[in-house]
């Protein structure tokens, strides 16, 4: 399979989606823990898949570096959300890539942003408590052309749910529910 | 750029059709016994003979369009290579959809390379299986030696309780795992509420009708996810092959076929040639099964040398309303029944008998006679035997389509040379 991407199978989907819309909708969700300090571990909730289960059954611990008050034993919450668009990216781009017929010999997609924790301190600040901008390079290795590699880059802005997510935005109101 | 400036996904083309099929002789529309004779043989163009050839051949000539399928994914409808599939793999299959009303189909080297490939596909990583205490002894030994090892967990509950088969379920509960009726003690897994289960918790519901048959029961028209059959019983029918079948929607089936490639367990074309030509005459064959075991069934009631009867066909039969109701009055050809004078005369019988020849397996057009203490649950102990209802002196019987009057003679001259002599 051209860059181990079962087309077909994506096509077929494509077409069941055509016919039952409910086949389109995935449920994700994770529950994350705090261990101490600044450690949590994060455990993957079930999917849904159209009318189908699916176990999930990762875990995987998230900290902070010495320098900000933590052990430095896993990545940050940053890095997991940088690397959870990356990802998410990566597959849009490879199944695209492949929907053009092209053959990747690799792919490198590297974001980095810059916080001012100012925010997070409370301290008077005129920047925003979060990231205002990611850097994005995508690094391509193929049988594609420029031009080419650039609808995809075009298409991966447009369909990739991470992406989509991170540049819209997604509405969230946590809501307090006391243990006892 | 050569594209639609918007070509994304939503222009794919392909979509998922039934099959893979070697010609579309499905026969959807007609009876049992005409999808059996008919349904799926692929008559060769070039020299007009009838009946599917044997294509004993490993490999295939390579072309554009088996370059392009193995390009894009689709290598399941094209040949390639024999473990992949096969024209007679492809045409027992097209027969075995037919029969049992399902999309697709799978034939593989035994009933076991079946199921170990349907289960291994259907989990995840840390699932939950639920099944049945009583169940065929190697898919138990699968389930419990092997993917408890790799940390799947399995609960095994009474497969007549729906309530305790409800309270097993769990977030992780993935696959709901079934025996239509149990060895050998012939309990029926209520379908129904399974499917209705398996629903409301998202699992997939595979039941192993090998005892009933798609000619008795058509599991999938009930909503069942996957039926599998060791087809070395009743669809082979002739104590002469081993085989396994796996039938659904291409959907499933399409999942579950790259486990066979990984696994092995294709079906050889010798092999698929033998069971295309058994399936010709399975209503024949069943229709003949299920007469002679109910009035053998009710011969061996009336006999005062034995002390109990299981046969889902008798209203002795805890389930048999719901059985009667489901599969119209057609209840296969498996009987079990305990001798007085316990294991003894059990053995004693079975050395009398002139038919009935002392063999385990089923299915087959002779009558094969086993006791289950010394075959298939000799590993239980006494009290596994007694927790599942397995009592001394408990026999099993396939019953074969033998004349009616020669299989009662039979025994009828056993009884009385055992209980004459005692
Ligand atoms: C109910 C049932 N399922 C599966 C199997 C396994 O089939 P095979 O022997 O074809 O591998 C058997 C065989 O004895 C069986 O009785």
């Amino acid at each position: 399979m051209k860059n181990n991407i079962n087309i077909s199978g994506l096509s077929e989907y494509v077409h069941e989606v055509l016919d039952c819309p409910t086949q389109a909708k995935v449920n994700y969700g994770v529950e994350v823990d705090w261990l101490s300090g600044t450690k949590t571990k994060a455990t993957v909730k079930n999917m849904n898949l159209g009318d189908q289960k699916l176990v999930r059954n990762f875990t995987f611990e998230i900290d902070e570096p010495n320098q900000l008050l933590g052990l430095n034993t896993n990545p940050t919450p940053q890095e997991y959300l940088m690397a959870g668009v990356a990802g998410c990216m990566a597959v849009t781009f490879v199944a695209g890539a492949t929907l053009l017929g092209i053959t990747i010999e690799s792919l490198k997609i590297e974001i980095e942003g810059q916080l001012d924790l100012c925010g997070f301190l409370g301290l008077e600040s005129t920047q925003p408590t979060g990231f205002k901008e990611f850097t994005c390079n995508i690094h391509v290795n193929g049988n594609g052309t420029k031009e080419q590699y650039e609808v995809l880059r075009n298409r991966v802005m447009n369909h990739s749910p991470n992406f989509s997510s991170l540049v819209s935005g997604v509405k969230m109101n946590p809501e307090i529910i006391i243990k006892t | 750029m050569d594209i639609k400036d918007d070509t994304w996904f939503k222009d794919l083309k392909r979509k998922r059709v039934s099959g893979p099929e070697i010609n579309g002789n499905s026969y959807r529309n007609y009876g049992e016994s005409t999808k059996c004779v008919h349904a799926g043989q692929y008559d060769d163009p070039n020299t007009n003979a009838i009946g599917t050839p044997i294509f004993q051949n490993s490999t295939f000539y390579l072309n554009d369009s088996v370059y392009k399928a193995i390009e894009e994914g689709s290598t399941r409808d094209s040949f390639i290579y024999s473990r992949y599939g096969n024209p007679s793999q492809w045409a027992v299959q097209e027969k075995i959809s037919s029969i049992e009303n399902a999309e697709s189909s799978i034939v593989f080297s035994s009933g076991m390379a079946a199921i170990s490939s349907t289960i291994l596909a259907l989990i995840e990583k840390g699932a939950h299986i639920v099944t049945s205490r009583d169940l065929y002894g190697g898919t138990y030994n699968l389930l419990y030696e092997d993917l408890q090892k790799y940390g799947i967990s399995v609960s095994f509950v009474d497969m007549t309780n729906i309530k305790e088969i409800e309270e097993s379920i769990n977030p992780k509960t993935k696959l709901l795992y079934f025996e239509s009726l149990s060895n050998p003690l012939l309990k029926f897994a209520p379908i129904p509420s399974l499917v209705k289960l398996a629903k409301e918790n998202g699992c997939r519901l595979v039941i192993d009708n090998t005892f009933l048959t798609p000619y008795n029961l058509k599991v999938l028209d009930l909503g069942v996810d996957i039926v599998i059959n060791s087809a070395t019983k009743y669809l082979g029918g002739h104590s002469d092959l081993i085989a396994g079948t796996i039938s659904g929607s291409r959907k499933l089936i399409d999942q579950i076929w790259p486990q066979m490639l990984k696994n092995g367990g294709s079906l050889d074309p010798h092999a698929c040639f033998l069971l295309e030509r058994s399936l010709k005459t399975l209503s024949l064959r069943m229709r003949t099964h299920n007469d002679n075991a109910l009035e053998l069934a009710h011969f061996f009631q009336n006999r005062e040398e034995i002390k109990k009867v299981y046969y889902p066909g008798m209203d002795s039969h805890p389930q048999y309303d719901l059985i009667n109701h489901l599969t119209d009055g057609k209840f296969s050809g498996m009987i079990s029944f305990e001798i007085i004078g316990g294991d003894k005369m059990a053995l004693r019988l079975l050395k009398e008998l002139k038919l009935a020849k002392e063999a385990t397996s089923l299915g087959g057009v002779e009558s094969l006679i086993s006791l289950p203490f010394n075959t298939s649950q000799a590993s239980l102990t006494k009290n596994q035997k007694k927790s599942i209802g397995i009592n001394e002196g408990l026999i099993r019987l396939s019953v074969g389509i033998e004349d009616i009057e020669d299989l009662k003679y039979d025994f009828e001259q056993a009884f009385n040379k055992i209980f004459n002599n005692n």
